[in-house]
């Protein structure tokens, strides 16, 4: 059983964070919540999702696996405005998602989860953290976009860089310490990413919302924030870019 | 039923069947890969006929080397976006499993891409009307080369054809790719491994079948199991008589390559000499081509356009029997084959065929449509109507008597003379049990019955004559 209300724009987010990595996901529904834990189709991120039900205005849930097209989703999101109620109920006899958006009701079929497996959470150890305004870092990285498909991330006990370089321009971010909410190392640590990964990672977060980065030397790279008002949690995971030479 | 070619394809590089040339090279070039740095030759081309092993041997492949598996195939789109999103950022990104685990290049941790079919790429701009997605491969082939350029992980490019691949823009793949050519696997090797399915599926079998199978299947193993899966379907033994159920093969193969033709291709020119080469008419041919469009043709709108086609092509038909003039036929092919072959935007992957279901069933039907129709038969001529009229109208009306009066049934099993398979039929399987009482009223009753029926005439004529008597008491005039 799945019956829900929430409003429009936590569903928004929610699609918002999975649908650039993921086209199809299996959501994991209990009573405390749902998540989603999934890798893209080329084998480079992976997405953990968690959104406590305390985001939504009522939920009441069995333990239970929604195969969802997030395609589709996303275009029936686009129907509703934002601070929509929407009620969400699942239909198990036709395996549907019944979506009601004020008077309009409609019926989502449902992708089997059968052969989906269920990820992980990797075991890493990686000694670097920095905690950074996401206004900060979006800018370093659309400078970067127009200059390069790959940027550099480094960090030492002072700083947090960012570092592109294309053909003939280059993009240097470099913030301070005190610049920063909070970075903690252990020595020097550089890593080489793909920026569109990293860019459609860090899109959805606004403003001064924090974001926290934790990293190492040529390892993936983690990537937290929360969203729908703290009550919903990210964590992207990005390998990184082979070097060539 | 499970796919046997899915369930026993091979797990480990050595359980491929044939090859081994082949499989030797593939090995020596994904050995290259395990040093920190990639080779210089970053991608191989797996050449061959369909069913010589070669996206299994990638695929074992991946796995002896423990490798983590991005597969594009046809039943993907795979044009520029679709090629750059997932095997272009795959190839110079490291690797996360896809359980999460992050496979580091220089742990020998590789994600190997595997194109398949790669000589199937669309290259011309073919967006369908009013469709938002794209099936086309619109630039497949430039984005392939780009990747192969800057890939850090192993790529795997399977075709059929190779000139394919080379030709139109892909002459530089030569330069950076090795070509494995895979051959026809040897009869010898595929009876064996038809005969080890057979033993792990508990069916007995008589060698000389399997070699018929093997034989037939011109070194495609992919086809001889499908093949022996067709007839093992439902039994535990099988032999070469087995092999009359499929006594139309030989046919169907010529069909069979028809319709991949149909469906692959859209060089109509080529399609007009297959259909004066298929040995049946037209109109069969056409419901061929209707029982595996939607087996072929995933995409709804290629689906809908083939659709459109078939009905055109029908109406034609339509018209030549109506007018008995034969000269609108090749319109209708035309309709039925080109028109179902530029239908499509995209290639699918489907190679399975199958025998029209509606022909299938008039065949197993017929037995049963024989009775009815002399039950009908009989029963016109009784109402004096046509056996057409008697099927339609009356006769549904008729069966529903006979299975719920059997005072009815006995009287009509005599007077109509039903034989007592017709009583059967007219019984169905629910009311079955009446049969033994009717067959055996019917035979008592038939010198009674006449007497009742006797008796019960002479009680009329009594009945008659009783009231001329009454009448008879009227005094008419000439009485007084």
């Amino acid at each position: 059983m799945f019956n829900a209300k929430v409003k429009s724009d936590v569903l928004k987010g929610i699609i918002d964070v999975t649908s650039p990595l993921v086209n199809e996901a299996k959501f994991n529904v209990t009573s405390k919540g749902i998540s989603l834990r999934a890798v893209d189709p080329a084998h480079v991120a992976m997405v953990d999702l968690e959104i406590k039900s305390k985001a939504f205005e009522e939920y009441k849930a069995d333990e239970m696996e929604l195969g969802i097209d997030l395609d589709k989703f996303s275009g029936i999101m686009r129907l509703a405005n934002s601070g929509d109620m929407i009620s969400l109920e699942y239909d198990e006899d036709a395996n549907r998602l019944i979506i009601k958006i004020g008077n309009l009701v409609r019926k989502m079929g449902l992708i089997d989860t059968a052969g989906m497996p269920d990820s992980k959470a990797p075991n890493l150890t990686l000694p670097a953290k920095i905690i950074i305004k996401a206004s900060e870092l979006s800018q370093g990285v659309r400078a970067s976009e127009a200059v390069s498909d790959h940027l550099t991330l480094s960090v030492d006990k002072d700083t947090f860089e960012l570092f592109a370089e294309g053909d003939t321009d280059t993009v240097h971010l470099k913030l301070p310490k005190d610049m920063l909410v909070e970075l903690t190392t252990q020595g020097k640590h550089k890593s080489l990413f793909s920026i569109d990964y990293f860019s459609n990672m860090i899109k959805s977060v606004k403003g001064d919302d924090p974001i926290t980065i934790s990293m190492g030397t040529d390892n993936p790279i983690k990537v937290d924030f929360d969203f729908a008002d703290k009550k919903g949690h990210v964590s992207y995971l990005l390998a990184p870019r082979i070097e060539s030479d | 039923m499970e796919d046997w070619t899915e369930k026993y394809r091979p797990k480990t590089l050595s359980d491929v069947v044939g090859n081994e040339r082949a499989l030797g090279s593939l090995r020596t070039w994904a050995r290259t890969w395990t040093g920190e740095k990639p080779p210089k030759k970053k991608a191989v081309v797996l050449s061959g006929k369909p069913g010589t092993g070669k996206t299994s041997s990638a695929l074992a492949l991946a796995r002896d080397f423990k490798w983590t598996v991005i597969e594009l195939n046809a039943s993907d789109a795979r044009n520029q976006e679709t090629i750059k999103r997932v095997a272009t950022a795959g190839a110079i990104n490291e690797t996360l499993d896809m359980f999460g685990n992050y496979q580091d290049s220089r742990a020998g941790g590789r994600k190997l891409i595997i194109l398949d079919e790669a000589d199937n790429l669309y290259e011309k701009i073919e967006k369908s009307e009013g469709s938002a997605s794209d099936f086309s491969d619109r630039g497949g082939k430039k984005a392939i080369i780009e990747t192969i350029k800057i890939t850090g992980q192993p790529i795997i490019l399977i075709v059929n054809d190779y000139y394919g691949l080379i030709k139109g823009g892909g002459e530089s793949l030569k330069d950076i790719t090795t070509v494995i050519t895979y051959y026809e696997v040897n009869t010898g090797q595929i009876v064996d491994l038809l005969r080890r399915i057979c033993r792990e599926e508990n069916i007995s079998t008589d060698l000389k079948l399997l070699q018929l199978i093997a034989e037939k299947s011109r070194g495609d193993v992919r086809s001889a199991v499908h093949d022996l899966q067709s007839l093992c379907i439902g039994r535990q033994q099988v032999d070469v008589g087995s092999l009359d159920a499929l006594g139309y093969r030989d046919r169907e193969k010529i069909i069979f390559d028809a319709l991949r033709d149909v469906f692959k291709t859209k060089n109509i020119q080529n399609l007009r000499d297959i259909t004066f080469s298929v040995d049946m008419n037209p109109d069969t041919f056409l419901l061929w081509i209707v029982e595996n469009l939607p087996r072929e043709y995933l995409a709804i709108d290629d689906l809908i356009r083939g659709y459109d086609a078939v009905s055109k092509a029908d109406m034609f038909f339509g018209r030549v029997s109506k007018r008995q003039y034969y000269g609108l036929w090749p319109y209708a092919c035309d309709l039925m084959t080109g028109g179902v072959a530029v239908a499509k935007t995209r290639n699918y992957g489907n190679d399975r065929y199958y025998p029209p279901s509606w022909m299938k069933a008039l065949k197993s039907s017929k037995p049963v449509r024989g009775i009815r129709d002399s039950v009908a038969l009989k029963l016109g001529r009784q109402c004096s109507v046509s056996v057409r009229k008697s099927r339609g109208f009356i006769l549904p009306e008729f069966i529903s008597l006979f299975q719920n009066d059997i005072h009815f049934a006995c009287a009509m099993k005599r007077r109509l003379n039903l034989s007592e398979g017709e009583t059967e039929y007219l019984l169905g399987e629910k009311h079955v049990h009446k049969l033994k009482e009717i067959l055996e009223c019917a035979e008592k009753t038939d010198d009674k019955q006449v007497e009742i029926e006797n008796v019960r005439s002479d009680v009329k004529r009594d009945d008659g004559k009783k009231e001329m008597k009454v009448d008879g008491r009227q005094p008419s005039l000439f009485d007084f």
